[in-house]
């Protein structure tokens, strides 16, 4: 039976006129917007490898040079673009796309797309997260608020509960009815997205499936609730008018209310604010042109027992070499605990949304989607991390080479290219697709529930269907 | 067989059926007159369980309608004033599609029988309901009734606004499904339709069965009258 209302309901909808404009339109964009996504992923792409590839032959084309001055010299790193950037660009246009790694410093991201972009493009682009996130919850409510409500309006909801079809059976029916016309809209669309991103980056097929899942979920707690309202409501105005006062509150109002909170709650400080702390607490540790600082004497005393020597001349290694670790060492303490705190802001955020976010299933959607395509704050945090831990190990091999290998730190010693050819380039992995899982068991869980409650929703207002 | 026992209906303090009792039998026609209001389509609306009884029982076949809703309506068709359909769907598919959701599956042919003996044009069959005259739609509804294999039939005011033609083919075969076994229950105003179809005739009076006759025994000008004096009081 349920078979039987599920295919009638596939018939009635796909013959609809006005169905059938709506459903292409949106069908239409999210290819349209696979594809753009698709162009910029790969324009971006061709560009940081170009960049890539220029940053590191001027690292090895450096020459004879005193390894401290490479180390000022320094290398950038590029962020690679994830393989399904195409469909949600996340916070990409937003922290920028490379950084700077020398001695000394941690240095900010630059090159953020967003504030070059006109006043249209700040408004956002159109990318396929956008249409699956707020167009296509609309086009399951335009397909789904009419189930009861206009049946009962044209009377053959009575004419149906007439025949003695069960209530749940005919809720069940119709929810297959609208998944089944949903499936033969996005099934050709998901396998063209797949075409067009399995030929720019190879299909990361783990992220798809669970960027699928979290979509289904997402779109099935939409599908429950319209046709649990439209069970109840008294007309389908009435449901129409519910339904989508539920989306602009769900995807417009409630997520921006969430992350405006969430910076209100735990409030992060201005760049200007964060840079002056850093500089603060450089100034107050260990700068390797005061040799006469009290760590340095400490590091002197250590390491002439150390090597039982009187005097630094007579140490088997270059001193300055170490004193230039042990200020860098001296810096990184301080980049550690500020990042860590600005992280630490960052993650509390995350926490709070995810908290509220129990009651905005949009929120929750956008977080996740986010996270599997690669573009969340905590991808991008883990690359400046890696970036970092190359950076340190770049400026190490440098001192490590001026300490054991050289006589003085002054500029006019130099270390030979081949100096150069053994730092590894820089490589970035990005996280696995278990490791992002584990980060976003909550999120899916929170869909999962939605998920649950508006099915459970549907089948009970089914009980209550009164023709 | 329908059979109401003591059925009583109120909203609040509105008494909208009172203490009904009625036995329709197999292959008889039972007339309920009344004015608007009178308590008719809610009798209809209980046996089909679309609100629940106050107190006493609606039985369809021996089934109650409120504790066995869904199998006191497998025997039960009904057929409202204008019977509703799916627009985007022909005259076929509504039809299969009802009567597959009632638990019989027709074949093509089968079913074209069915709308032919409900006297729906050939080549109204397979076109959208959505350019159905009223009389067409209430074909369909008979059709349904006949794949379904009502033996029990709930008929709210169905000739409402039909032509005399219309109406006077609906009521043939309202009697053919009668003469098949089918007990009918016919809400309606129409005092001529009355006199001509039904075996028994009962009149409603604020939710209240005040009269009930064998149509034989009387004549259409003493229907009339008995009609008016009760509309009159």
């Amino acid at each position: 039976m349920i078979r039987k209302i599920a295919r009638k309901e596939f018939i009635e909808m796909t013959r609809d006129g006005r169905f059938r404009t709506v459903a292409m339109a949106v069908c239409g964009l999210l290819v349209v917007a696979i594809v753009l996504g698709a162009m910029h992923h790969r324009r971006e792409e061709s560009q940081r490898d170009d960049a890539r590839r220029a940053t590191r032959e001027h690292w090895l084309a450096q020459g004879e040079k005193n390894p401290h001055a490479a180390a000022h010299f320094g290398v950038f790193a590029f962020k690679p673009e994830s393989a399904l950037s195409p469909i949600d660009r996340g916070v990409n246009d937003f922290v920028g796309t490379f950084v700077f790694l020398e001695a000394h410093r941690q240095n900010e991201f630059r090159s953020r797309p967003a504030e070059d972009s006109s006043a249209s493009g700040q408004l956002g682009a159109l990318t396929a997260a956008v249409i699956l996130q707020f167009l296509v919850p609309l086009l399951i409510i335009a397909l789904g608020f009419a189930s009861f409500a206009g049946e009962r309006e044209t009377g053959t909801l009575r004419q149906l509960l007439s025949i003695g079809v069960s209530p749940r059976k005919l809720i069940a029916g119709k929810w297959f009815g609208v998944v089944a016309v949903l499936a033969v809209l996005f099934i050709p669309t998901t396998i063209i997205a797949a075409g067009v991103l399995s030929s720019i980056h190879g299909l990361d097929v783990p992220r798809c499936v669970m960027l699928a899942i979290g979509y289904l979920l997402y779109d099935g707690c939409f599908l429950g609730l319209t046709l649990a309202v439209s069970a109840l409501a008294s007309s389908s105005r009435m449901s129409l008018l519910t339904m989508l006062g539920f989306w602009v509150t769900v995807t417009l109002i409630l997520p921006r209310v969430i992350a405006d909170s969430a910076e209100i709650v735990h409030p992060l400080p201005s760049l200007a604010q964060f840079r002056a702390g850093i500089d603060v607490d450089l100034k107050k540790g260990l700068s390797a042109h005061a040799t006469d600082s009290p760590e340095i004497v400490k590091l002197r005393e250590r390491v002439l027992k150390q090597y039982g020597k009187e005097r630094v001349e007579d140490l088997p290694i270059n001193f300055d070499g170490l004193i230039l670790q042990a200020s860098e060492d001296s810096g990184n303490a301080v980049f550690d605990r500020h990042y860590r705190a600005l992280w630490s802001i960052y993650h509390d955020q995350d926490v709070f949304r995810s908290r509220v976010g129990v009651f905005a299933p949009a929120s929750v959607m956008r977080d996740l989607s986010m996270a599997l395509a690669g573009t969340d704050f905590e991808h991008h945090r883990h690359f400046a991390e890696v970036a970092e831990t190359y950076r340190r190990g770049l400026i190490r091999q440098m001192n490590h080479h001026i300490t054991h290998h050289m006589n003085g730190a002054e500029y006019d010693s130099k270390a030979h290219p081949e100096l150069w050819s053994s730092v590894e380039d820089f490589r970035y992995e990005p996280p696995s697709a278990v490791e992002v899982f584990r980060s976003q068991r909550t999120n899916f869980a929170i869909l999962a529930g939605w998920c649950i409650v508006a099915l459970g929703a549907a089948w009970i207002a089914a009980m209550r269907v009164k023709p | 067989m329908l059979e109401a026992v003591e059925l009583t209906k109120k909203y609040g303090d509105m008494t909208a059926l009172d203490r009904l009792t009625l036995r329709i039998e197999p292959g008889e026609i039972f007339c309920l007159l009344g004015a608007n209001g009178a308590g008719k389509s809610t009798t209809i609306n209980l046996f089909l369980n679309f609100t629940s009884p106050t107190s006493g029982r609606a039985v369809v076949n021996g089934l109650d309608a409120t504790t066995s809703a869904i199998e006191s309506k497998r025997s039960l068709a009904y057929i409202p004033e204008t019977v509703m359909l799916y627009r985007n769907l022909t005259g076929l598919e509504n039809l299969a599609y009802f009567s597959e959701l009632a638990g019989h599956g027709y074949d093509d042919g089968q079913l074209r029988q069915f709308l032919a003996r409900s006297g729906l044009q050939i080549d109204a069959v397979d076109q959208r309901v959505k350019g159905y005259s009223k009389g067409m739609r209430q074909k369909v509804g008979i059709a349904i009734a006949l794949a379904k294999k009502a033996t029990a039939l709930l008929l709210d005011e169905p000739t409402s606004g039909l032509d005399p033609k219309a109406s006077n083919e609906f009521a043939l075969l309202v009697r053919e499904l009668a003469n098949d076994g089918a007990a009918v229950l016919m809400a309606t105003h129409d005092l001529f339709q009355t006199r001509e179809l039904s075996s028994r005739f009962g009149i409603m009076k604020r939710g209240r069965l005040v009269e009930t006759r064998a149509t034989r025994e009387i004549g259409h000008a003493e229907l009339e009258r008995i009609y008016l004096e009760h509309m009159h009081d």
